[in-house]
């Protein structure tokens, strides 16, 4: 019975995949046939990186004077982009851990894909904070540790609590990230030979597929899943209040959380559209990413938008409705002041563009969607902007009003983070099977020698 | 009075974000690195900062902490008057007034009581400055006043 549902399921999203060997042969492909579009876009994230490195340490060298922030716009690209990042992390757990818990059954494909984008992510996130710093070669002093200049950090600042929420996110999604894919790595181990056989051989941890090894490691997953589910909600949560503990008008409110977790998953899923796109396209992975998945994508990013709309629509509601003079001139500046632009690209983006969501024939067009994930990718890189410099430009004092405008080393910077993330990403694809092997055949059809003809009968 | 300690500021700018009044000054760049002579101009009894950390007016801590000092050896309280900021030292006009606002008698304490003193913002978000400023007295709100 439930061997029958099971392959129902996979024939329902895998229509195309009849047996286990077809499911490594195709994974594990990937690993060891780097195409010309595979290097071609290593080569420019290599230079990207190179730009980065370049841009932060002039920064470090000069100052932050390199930048454009000036008083009064203390936070500008850097905290933008940090947040930006930190929100892509977010669908990466949502689709593994939240998913996994409901057991929807569309989740095997991307998983893997999802969360290893969270790790890269978490990990370009957390660099912006360093980069954003005046003097980043004491940004460990936000880290509590006894030592001799019995220095403690304040415990009632956000940016703390932030350290402490960015770096359990960074290591629970690693480890849960790294436990699903060890399975997959004997698998490889078992195909591979030469020096990728022996690292193999180290990182799949002599995982031999015994019915013990799979009874632990179903409960370490499922445990892991469940730790790592409230983190979904807290880590976004968390650097939201960075804004809505503050006392800058267009920051100080109470639906910062929500509507953060919401922007984080609709940005995450958005990107998990745009890199799924280009992969299936390069390593041929028709039958793997199939439409199904995309509609599935397409309609938790419709939701996610929804959600993100009301919450845009609730702010400048509050803020008309709170009668505060000074609130209200924050939102009238916001939509037209001089950042007016920053705030229509983010309301079309992110709250017109996805509405052609609701159409299916737009949810089962590959190419549709791809262009309708990078409008809300950019969508959502600027309402983090719109958030962060459109506020503090236009705060209490006329006096003390200004504008900001990013200067080129951040661009650097800004760029040079795609380019960070893709080289890992890249990484990843040659040397991680990028789509869950072990879990994809839990939902196909059992092998089996049958005769002629018996076939039909389960 | 609020002030930081240069030497342990990371220089995450959280602080000047959430200033309302935007008097934080942050440090961009190596302003202090100056080629001798230039660094005699620089007031021996302050910190000078160093690229990367926020600042902001002290109310001159080290005259406080001077006459404070000087005060304990004599035995005696502060007198009004006896701390003035460099920028009160300075001022041509006398427009700056500093002392205790708690003593009722100190200069300070009896012009912020003066009925054209305001602090700025504390009506709109109770931030309870120490700064008092006194209006001008323009002739049309006297006359508006008086209706």
């Amino acid at each position: 019975m439930a061997t029958a549902t099971r392959a129902k399921r996979g024939a329902l999203t895998h229509p195309d995949i009849g047996s286990y060997s077809e499911v490594n042969r195709d994974v594990l492909g990937i690993l060891s046939r780097p195409g010309k579009g595979w290097w071609f876009l290593f080569v420019l994230a290599a230079v990207g990186v190179g730009v980065f490195f370049a841009s932060w340490g002039w920064q470090i060298y000069q100052g932050i004077g390199v930048t454009g922030l000036n008083t009064p716009v203390g936070w500008g690209v850097y905290i933008t982009t940090f947040v930006f990042w930190v929100g892509i992390a977010h669908s990466g757990t949502l689709i593994s851990a939240i998913l996994f818990l409901f057991r929807a059954p569309w989740r095997q494909s991307v998983y893997r894909l999802a969360e290893a984008m969270t790790v890269f992510a978490v990990m370009t996130a957390g660099l912006f904070p360093l980069i954003h710093v005046g003097r980043v070669w004491h940004a460990y002093w936000l880290i509590p540790y006894p030592n001799s200049r019995f220095l403690w950090p304040n415990f009632r600042s956000p940016l703390v609590w932030d350290v402490f929420a960015v770096t359990t996110y960074f290591t629970v999604s690693s480890v849960f990230f790294y436990l699903g894919t060890i399975p997959d790595l004997a698998a490889a181990r078992d195909q591979a030979v030469g020096l990728r056989r022996r690292l193999y051989k180290v990182i799949s941890l002599g995982w031999r597929g015994t019915d013990r090894e799979w009874h632990h490691f179903s409960k370490a997953y499922i445990f892991l899943a469940a730790l790592a589910t409230p983190l979904v909600l807290s880590v976004h949560s968390v650097v939201s209040w960075d804004f809505a503990m503050s006392i800058v008008p267009g920051w100080h409110a109470t639906v910062f959380a929500p509507y953060f977790v919401a922007g984080a998953i609709f940005s995450g899923v958005a990107m998990v559209i745009t890199l799924a796109v280009p992969m299936r396209k390069i390593f041929g992975l028709e039958s793997y990413l199939t439409i199904k998945h995309f509609d599935a994508l397409a309609k938790l990013c419709l939701l996610t938008s929804l959600i993100v709309l009301y919450a845009y629509l609730t702010e400048f509601f509050m803020a008309w409705y709170s009668g505060e003079a000074i609130e209200r001139a924050s939102f009238w500046n916001r939509l037209f002041g001089h950042y007016w632009w920053a705030s229509w690209t983010m309301l079309i983006c992110n709250g017109i563009v996805p509405v052609l969501l609701w159409f299916k024939r737009v949810r089962h067009s590959i190419a549709a969607l791809f262009v309708i994930s990078i409008f809300i990718n950019i969508g959502m890189w600027f309402e983090r902007y719109v958030i962060i410099v459109t506020s503090l430009s236009h705060e209490y004092e006329p006096f003390a009003w200004g504008v900001y405008r990013p200067s080129l080393t951040e661009m650097g910077i800004l760029l040079g983070s795609f380019a960070w993330f893709g080289f890992w990403f890249l990484l990843f694809t040659r040397l991680l099977p990028p789509v869950a092997i072990a879990e994809l055949k839990e939902v196909l059809p059992l092998p089996y020698r049958r005769a002629a003809g018996e076939g039909e009968a389960r | 009075m609020n002030a930081q300690v240069y030497n342990r500021c990371v220089g995450t700018r959280y602080c000047a974000n959430n200033c309302p009044y935007k008097v934080r000054v942050f440090n961009w760049l190596r302003y202090s690195d100056v080629p001798e002579p230039m660094n005699w101009q620089y007031n021996p009894d302050v910190t000078v900062r160093s690229n990367g950390v926020m600042e902001k007016c002290t109310f001159c801590v080290q005259r406080v902490r001077e006459a404070q000092n000087r005060a304990v050896l004599e035995g005696r309280e502060v007198e009004d008057g006896e701390i003035q900021p460099a920028c009160q030292q300075s001022c041509p006009a006398q427009a700056i007034t500093f002392g205790n606002v708690r003593d009722p008698s100190s200069r300070v304490a009896r012009a912020a009581r003066n009925e054209r003193a305001y602090r700025v913002l504390d009506a709109v978000i109770n931030t309870q400055p120490a700064v008092s400023y006194l209006k001008k007295v323009t002739f049309h709100e006297v006359e508006a006043g008086e209706h």
